[in-house]
């Protein structure tokens, strides 16, 4: 009964109410412009496959290298032009945020949810288990993500699922290490205690009072690394160690791209271009939201 | 002194955990016997490779083998050339080492000063600038960045080689790139903890006595803001490798990174196994010797523990 009641105001917290959107009131200058490529992004990862003009992964090879419509010879029939195999650009980049989308968001779940739950226990119960996975913490903290996700990829083979645990495996322990040490100071508050003495579970107080108050370092982290890990996924398809075709995916369309440089430009272009735009977006959203939750700054 | 111990231990268990794992990794990629297998083999034949191969021993013995094979610099043989793994490394190991020397002096050399002036200037369009070029560096994907330098400079203009190593012209690009990937690091740590250090009691007690502006800067608190630097040598380590094999890979360097990407392509995991133990035991004691030099640059990281 009460595992529901904290389950729900776990929900609550995270979603609609409460912390985040009241500083979205609180804040001025919304980043507008990234605020939209992101919201642009998830759309195309959800509905791309059904919006995209084309097929992705079928093309005419009739239509091979067509140039975007701002170049000679271009129409706005292909406006980002046509790949070597006479597939649109365009589609094909639209249906390329799924795979990049899935990737984070199940790394920001697994790695950084799960590692912000492993460091909340860690920092609130102490003990044996907070030393064990401080050490194991020390141990991956500072790996090369690119080696881990490399070697899995050839002894496994390249799949979605050795990205996402790669990533998730090293980059759970940075959320792990900084959500604890800013456990260590929230416990010693006194709602905590208060709420000891008043009867609280261990899991009622690490949800309800210590959550809440991490949650707003979680969340900087969280859309700061966001890029980074939609970089990592894509140098991984660059390298050929990543999402494996037929996929759609903007850093294999570029690994492809690159032998046809000299003759069309725009194949490697335009997905790089689209990862540049969505990091970007990303890191401007990150910087934001940490202005608009630092305590110093916020407005009585 | 029980610190350093203390840093050494963890070292040693992360290098053993790391060596474990590759291990099981070999065993799970398949059973060895069975690569020098004919067609026509029999059981016994099976039998005897294995027991050549030391397979028949129990798991931890040839976990055992496994290790002073590789204490001693055996790490298989390559399946793609054919040769020791260990050659190849050490073959491409020194450009590698270069490329990351001159890409990583780059970064500093316009990361530190552009980092300083963006504290010191701070809101003027210096500033902006430094925040701008860094926030490109964090976006803009690596390989994105050196693919469009090549269309630029090689294919539009023509005055840049696009791959391989050479003369200094070779240089310029992959070191570029690289350090496009780097500095943003530099550049943010660097401002913030300037701007910190700025506003700190004993900068203004120098700026009372009337130190000028340009020594309280460059002297004072550029030296205090450089340790957050070295803490974060841990990071930018890792950061330098990512950025390496990819750079490698794009320019066609002859380096360890490109190595690694032609191990993918032909799935060649003696080859990929021993770059990345290799590369994990240089990162671990590389910040093994991060961890120790900033405790003693820091006592109170020494004390804390």
């Amino acid at each position: 009964m009460s595992t529901f009641k904290n389950l729900g105001f776990l929900g609550k917290c995270l979603g609609v109410r409460s912390y985040v959107f009241q500083f979205r009131f609180r804040a001025k200058d919304f980043p507008i412009i990234p605020g939209l490529i992101i919201f642009l992004f998830i759309f195309m990862a959800c509905f791309g496959e059904f919006l995209a003009p084309y097929s992705a992964t079928e093309g005419n090879l009739q239509d091979k290298f067509l140039p975007p419509f701002f170049q000679a010879n271009g129409s706005m029939t292909h406006p980002l032009g046509t790949d070597m195999m006479g597939r649109d650009m365009l589609s094909r980049i639209m249906v390329g945020a799924r795979p990049s989308f899935i990737v984070v968001l199940t790394v920001i779940i697994l790695g950084g949810f799960g590692g912000t739950a492993l460091g909340i226990i860690s920092g609130y119960k102490g003990g044996t288990a907070d030393v064990v996975l401080m050490r194991v913490v020390d141990v991956t903290i500072a790996f090369p993500i690119i080696l881990a996700a490399m070697l899995l990829s050839v002894v496994f083979g390249p799949s979605i699922q050795n990205v996402i645990i790669s990533i998730s495996v090293i980059i759970w322990s940075r959320y792990a290490r900084v959500i604890r040490g800013e456990v260590l100071s929230v416990k010693e508050k006194d709602f905590v205690s208060q709420a000891r003495v008043a009867g609280c579970s261990g899991l009622r107080i690490m949800l309800r009072h210590i959550f809440p108050n991490v949650v707003n370092t979680m969340l900087v982290m969280l859309t700061l690394q966001v890029g980074s890990i939609i970089i990592l996924e894509a140098s991984l398809s660059f390298l050929g160690a990543g999402i494996p075709a037929p996929t759609p995916v903007w850093g294999s369309m570029i690994a492809k791209g690159r032998e046809y440089i000299t003759i069309a430009w725009w194949i490697p272009f335009f997905p790089g271009f689209a990862l540049a735009l969505v990091c970007l977006s990303f890191n401007i959203l990150g910087d934001w939201l940490r202005e608009a939750m630092d305590p110093k700054l916020r407005q009585i | 002194m029980q610190f350093i111990i203390r840093k050494l231990f963890q070292s040693f268990i992360a290098l053993i955990v790391f060596s474990a794992i590759a291990f099981g990794l070999l065993r799970l990629a398949g059973d060895p016997a069975v690569q020098f297998m004919t067609p026509d083999g029999t059981e016994e034949d099976y039998q005897r490779i294995k027991s050549r191969l030391g397979l028949d021993k129990p798991v931890y013995i040839q976990y055992i083998f496994f290790v002073a094979n590789a204490a001693k610099g055996d790490f298989g043989v390559s399946i793609f050339t054919k040769r020791p793994v260990l050659d190849s490394i050490k073959e491409m190991l020194p450009n590698s080492v270069r490329l990351i020397g001159v890409s990583a002096f780059m970064a500093f050399i316009i990361g530190i000063p552009l980092g300083v002036t963006a504290a010191s200037k701070k809101g003027k369009p210096i500033d902006t600038f430094a925040r701008v070029l860094a926030g490109l560096g964090q976006s803009l994907p690596i390989f994105w960045v050196g693919l469009m330098l090549i269309q630029l400079f090689v294919i539009n203009l023509g005055i840049l080689p696009s791959s391989g190593m050479g003369s200094w012209r070779h240089y310029l690009m992959p070191a570029f790139t690289l350090a496009f990937f780097f500095m943003p690091g530099i550049i943010r740590l660097l401002r913030s903890s300037m701007l910190e250090a700025l506003d700190s009691e004993y900068i203004r007690l120098a700026r009372i006595k009337g130190v000028s502006e340009k020594i309280i800067v460059w002297k004072h608190a550029l030296r205090n803001s450089l340790l957050p630097l070295l803490s974060y040598s841990t990071i930018y380590i890792a950061l330098l490798i990512t950025g390496a094999i990819v750079t490698e890979t794009v320019f066609a360097w002859p380096g360890v990174g490109r190595l690694c990407y032609r191990a993918i392509l032909t799935n060649d995991f003696p080859l990929i196994q021993g770059v990345v133990l290799l590369t994990a035991v240089i990162v671990i004691i590389a910040n093994f010797i991060t961890d120790i030099l900033y405790s003693y640059v820091d006592p109170r990281i020494r004390l804390k523990h």
